[in-house]
């Protein structure tokens, strides 16, 4: 089995083409008669008559009889006797006929046509699509030219000829291989047979160039939705721009609409999506007020946009907007969808150049949790402009601005402008084993607060605080190798210890309000940051040296770095006297710790198929460990997989995950997720039930591929609502292969739920 | 124990003109390696050429995926990856460094009470794995063409 | 043409032998050595050749044999028609011409003809060649007639339609 085609190396995989491998040989191609040309204009390819018989009964009218065939560029047609006009080029073929062309096969009783117009009538056909999988029977089949054929009394199917799981049967098929699209009439789909249902038209790829069909509805049951089918029509308005509606009736709710439109211009593509649900009938009876100014009215928009100006200036716009703030835990666009607390949405236009980058547009989250007080709410940043520049001054030296604009504004709040200006001055010396880049900037940052009354925070008199302060830091490291060799292999080892000086005065920020800051996590990389904030309101004083020590090994035969190890720690000289107000704008003290938190990464590539990450922290000032995360990966066989992850971050979470794709046999496939909370201290505030830990998703589910229908079954268990209540669901999907599937959308939560699922 | 100095690494001769190819010129990582490249004694240069070496990026994107659940059905923790193909061609187009797949991520945690900061995270975290992915291609580099010889 | 017949076939070559045909018998003349035939517009070559006349001296049949012997024709609806065998035996009489071994038959402006024995009628047109039992296969190769076609213009398309992603939260 050749490298997996998602390696370890990257942990969410693609979707992964359909996979016909258990098709047995298509024994429809016997008579296939390989090493046509595929290509080519077929008008301009001399036409080669032959039979083991050849006699003319007048100058043009030629009778060929003994494996009679007539040949031309792509197209093979054989049969026991051809009648062939040299005059008009119209042929009649009679006993069986075979006909071949670069993308059809079809077997007949006889047939009739004209190879100048590329038209040929069979009857009593068997066909075979050759760049798909698509094949059937027809009473009649009309090839209309190189691209088109119109069949009648037709079946359409993507299995095997001898074991036709399923079919379309159609009272005419027209089969598009230009557009890779087939068209059918007074359809009825039969599986095994069985008649399913009954369509009056129907529209389904060829290929795989158009993914999406027709045949593509989603049922589900959920006690909060009940019933829910969706059928989506997809309308090709023009070859670049298209259009899904997808009526989606709920028994619970009502007739929700749903539409995507995409269009691709010369200068910009993007997607508008929207869904609309006029009267949500059980938000009414249990008179939720939900929906916007009219109760019950549930709606949710997307627009996606990049569009290019010119070679220097382009714009892309991400707009989300929902109803009201319970509207994904209703109407879920994907099980994973429930966990947005924020929808995010922005637009910026955006400039670069060869030494700058410039954005001018705005920002703003709307709250989609309903647990979430209103003042959890970051603010809205409208406008908001950024300008960040690097430019080489003289000789070594570097110069460079980072700059920021914005106007916050938010309810119940302080509103203001913000500017926050950056000018610095750098001197990068590099060579391969060793580099120093000292840095020393100033940062000036001002605000013009609106209006303050009484009930304002009384600290904020000043309408106009701003904030002052040098930075000056220094980055140092050098860079050791040797070479070794483990296992007989030739491996390069690096020793890279590094050091950073940074040196900001402290200034007394306390009247600075807090618009968008924060303070990050710490991590490996906190090490080598001027702030331990982000967002221009607090700038942390400091006089500090990191050191770090990072250790990798190379394999020599391909470049990959198969491990990397790396540990560091800050040395504080001063204590760290900036820190950002408690929730009730109470300053906090100071700390004095001499040392930060010892942080310490693994990253093991062992090959394709193992990959083992490890990161640590432990806290000297308090004697405890801050993380302690474990990942493990590991892929066998052609698509099997195995997650273990462990994952602690102190009064934050701690989780063991373990999910899992077996492939029992080519056909079976056992796919399992176990992922336990040990203890839950963020929930568990509100919900006694996480204390002492529980299940936050637990699903079961098998897998069967055939040739031409998959079907999966998965039972799940999770923690549905912020209140922590559980709900249990069993989904069902069922894939016609290269058509279409019924049932729950399962691959992209598969995707999401098992690491590296394809 | 054997260590030394690193020697300066140069490129091989093939590739003493680059020209990076990518879809978005303007991203950083393109910015970083056309600034790096030079040090490693390869010019990089605006257009393809006989002579000129290609350094292909066929995937150049970032991703927010969801990386736990708390007990309350909210995210608490989201991985931004980082992930990049590429590969090395020469000016006649014979493969210099075969496809090769890089992926850095940063977890950042995500606690609904303190979100003012989220954005500004993000911007942090993505131009720290910009500069990242500019350093582990150059060792890509590198390694690989150390490897060739 | 049909008006060939009507016209006096000349013969020359290397090397002739004649012996006339005495009361009735038809004589043979046998020809060697670059032998040229020529009636009306049909031309003819050939390595050798045996003449078989009656005794007035009409022409009742022709056998050429040679490395390809070679006949060119003009068509009555124009255009000239050249064959080449190893053997072609022509009867005067049914104007029939048998020929055999790597036949290759070139009607100019409508298509080649190949096979291993055809029997053409110089008069109707008609031709046959092998037969169904037979192994080896008979061919015809018509060239394209000029045809003026535009090819589509291909233009942008959207690519194809992702399955549904719900996209990343943040």
């Amino acid at each position: 089995v050749d490298a997996p085609s998602c390696p370890a190396g990257t942990l969410k995989c693609p979707k992964k083409p359909v996979d016909w491998g258990m098709c047995g040989k298509n024994d429809l191609l016997d008579f296939y008669v390989a090493g046509l040309p595929t290509t080519g204009d077929r008008s301009a390819a001399p036409r080669d008559a032959s039979a083991l018989k050849v006699s003319t009964t007048d100058k043009n009218h030629y009778v060929l009889e003994g494996k009679a065939e007539i040949r031309q560029l792509d197209l093979f047609l054989h049969a026991e006797k051809i009648t062939y006009d040299a005059e008009t080029t119209d042929f009649t073929a009679a006993g069986p006929v075979t006909y071949q062309d670069r993308g059809l096969l079809l077997s007949a009783a006889n047939a009739k046509g004209n190879t100048d117009l590329d038209q040929c009538t069979l009857d009593g056909v068997r066909y075979q699509l050759l760049q798909s999988r698509g094949n059937g029977v027809a009473e009649v089949a009309v090839i209309d030219d190189v691209d088109h054929a119109r069949l009648t009394r037709a079946t359409y199917s993507t299995c095997n000829l001898r074991d036709q799981q399923w079919a379309f049967a159609a009272r005419d098929l027209d089969l598009d291989r230009a557009e890779g699209i087939g068209r059918a009439h007074d359809v009825t789909f039969r599986v095994h047979n069985v008649p399913v249902f009954w369509l009056p038209y129907l529209r389904f790829p060829l290929d795989d160039r158009r993914v999406s069909g027709l045949l593509y509805p989603t049922i589900g049951y959920g006690e909060r939705r009940g019933l829910d089918f969706a059928l989506p029509y997809y309308f090709n308005i023009a070859p670049n721009y298209d259009a899904t509606v997808t009526p989606r009736i709920m028994t619970e709710r009502g007739l929700m609409l749903g539409g995507e439109f995409r269009y691709l211009t010369d200068g910009s593509s993007g997607t508008f999506s929207a869904d609309f649900l006029a009267h949500d009938s059980r938000a009414a009876n249990e008179s939720l007020e939900v929906g916007d100014e009219v109760p019950g009215r549930r709606w949710w928009y997307q627009w996606k946009d990049t569009t290019t100006f010119n070679a220097n200036w382009g714009a892309n716009v991400n707009l989300n907007r929902v109803s009201d703030d319970r509207y994904f835990e209703d109407f879920g666009r994907g099980l994973y969808s429930s966990a947005i607390g924020f929808l995010p949405s922005s637009a910026y236009v955006n400039g670069h150049g060869s030494w700058w980058t410039a954005s001018i547009g705005g920002d703003q989250y709307q709250i989609t949790d309903p647990t979430l007080p209103s003042q959890y709410e970051p603010y809205r940043r409208l406008p908001r402009m950024t300008f960040s520049g690097q430019h080489g001054l003289a000789g070594l030296l570097e110069g460079g601005i980072d700059a920021e604009a914005v106007a916050f504004s938010k309810d119940h709040a302080l509103d203001g402008r913000r500017v926050d200006l950056y000018p610095h001055l750098d001197l990068p010396l590099e060579s391969a084993a060793w580099f120093v880049r000292p840095e020393l900037g100033y940062r000036w940052t001002s605000y013009s607060l609106d209006h303050l009354d009484e009930g304002d925070d009384p600290l904020l008199r000043d309408r106009h605080p701003n904030r002052g302060v040098p930075i000056f830091s220094v980055d140092s490291g050098l860079v050791f190798e040797r070479s070794l060799d483990i296992g007989g292999e030739a491996y390069t080892q690096t020793f890279e210890p590094r050091a950073y000086y940074l040196r900001v005065p402290y200034r007394n920020q306390d009247d600075l309000p807090v618009f968008d800051t924060q303070e990050v996590p710490f991590s490996f990389s906190q090490l080598f940051r001027s702030n331990r904030f982000v967002g221009a309101d607090r700038q942390m004083d400091a006089n500090n040296l990191s050191l770090a020590l990072t250790t990798r090994f190379l394999e020599d035969a391909s470049g990959v770095e198969r491990l990397s190890a790396s540990i560091g720690q800050i040395h504080y000289f001063d204590e760290q006297r900036v820190q950002l107000p408690t929730a009730g704008g109470v300053p906090r003290p100071p700390t004095d710790y001499d040392g930060s938190i010892y942080a310490g990464e693994i990253d093991l590539h062992l090959n394709d198929r193992w990959r083992i990450v490890l990161d640590q922290q432990w806290d000297p000032n308090a004697h405890r460990t801050e993380l302690s995360t474990f990942t493990l990966q590991n892929r066998f066989g052609d698509d099997g997989i195995v997650n273990f992850s462990y994952r602690y971050r102190r009064d934050f979470l701690e989780q063991v995950d373990v999910s899992a794709a077996i492939p029992l046999t080519p056909a079976w496939r056992l796919i399992a997720r176990e992922n336990y909370a040990l203890n839950d201290p963020l929930a568990s505030a509100n919900d006694p039930r996480g204390r002492d830990g529980r299940t936050l998703e637990r699903f079961i589910g098998i897998e069967h591929d055939t040739c031409c229908v998959a079907w999966r079954v998965i039972a799940r268990h999770w923690i549905r609502s912020a209140s922590g209540e559980a709900d249990n669901a069993i989904y069902f999907e069922l894939e016609f292969k290269g058509v279409g599937s019924i049932g729950q959308q399962t691959d992209s939560f598969l995707r999401r739920g098992i690491l590296g699922y394809q | 124990c054997g260590f030394h100095l690193r020697r300066e690494a140069e490129l091989p001769p093939s590739m003493k003109r680059v020209h990076i190819r990518i879809a978005d010129a303007s991203s950083a990582l393109a910015k970083g390696l056309a600034k790096a490249l030079p040090r490693s004694g390869s010019e990089v240069v605006d257009t393809e050429g006989p002579d000129v070496a290609t350094l292909r990026f066929d995937a150049n994107t970032f991703s927010t995926d969801v990386l736990s659940v708390g007990g309350n059905a909210r995210a608490t923790e989201y991985a931004l990856r980082y992930h990049v193909e590429f590969e090395v061609l020469d000016g006649t187009g014979s493969v210099i460094v075969p496809k090769q797949t890089i992926e850095l991520s940063r977890d950042f945690t995500f606690d609904a009470s303190q979100a003012l900061g989220v954005a500004a995270q993000t911007d942090l975290l993505t131009k720290e794995l910009q500069q990242d992915m500019v350093q582990t291609v150059l060792r890509r580099l590198e390694a690989r063409t150390q490897a060739a010889h | 043409l049909g008006t060939d017949r009507d016209k006096p076939m000349d013969v020359t070559a290397d090397y002739s032998k004649i012996n006339q045909g005495r009361d009735k018998q038809p004589g043979t003349t046998y020809l060697r050595g670059n032998v040229r035939v020529v009636q009306g517009t049909m031309k003819a070559s050939a390595a050798e050749a045996t003449i078989h006349q009656k005794s007035n001296g009409d022409v009742l049949r022709v056998v050429m044999k040679g490395k390809q012997a070679h006949v060119e024709q003009q068509q009555d609806g124009g255009g000239t028609m050249t064959a080449d065998a190893d053997q072609i035996d022509f009867d005067n009489q049914t104007s029939i011409a048998v020929l055999t071994g790597n036949v290759k038959v070139v009607q100019s402006g409508r298509g080649e003809f190949h096979g291993e024995k055809m029997t053409y009628n110089t008069n109707t047109g008609e031709m046959e060649s092998g037969d169904a039992s037979g192994s080896s296969r008979a061919h015809i190769i018509l060239q394209p007639k000029a045809k003026s076609g535009a090819a589509k213009p291909a233009d942008a398309q959207p690519e194809a339609k992702p399955a549904g992603e719900p996209g990343a939260p943040l």
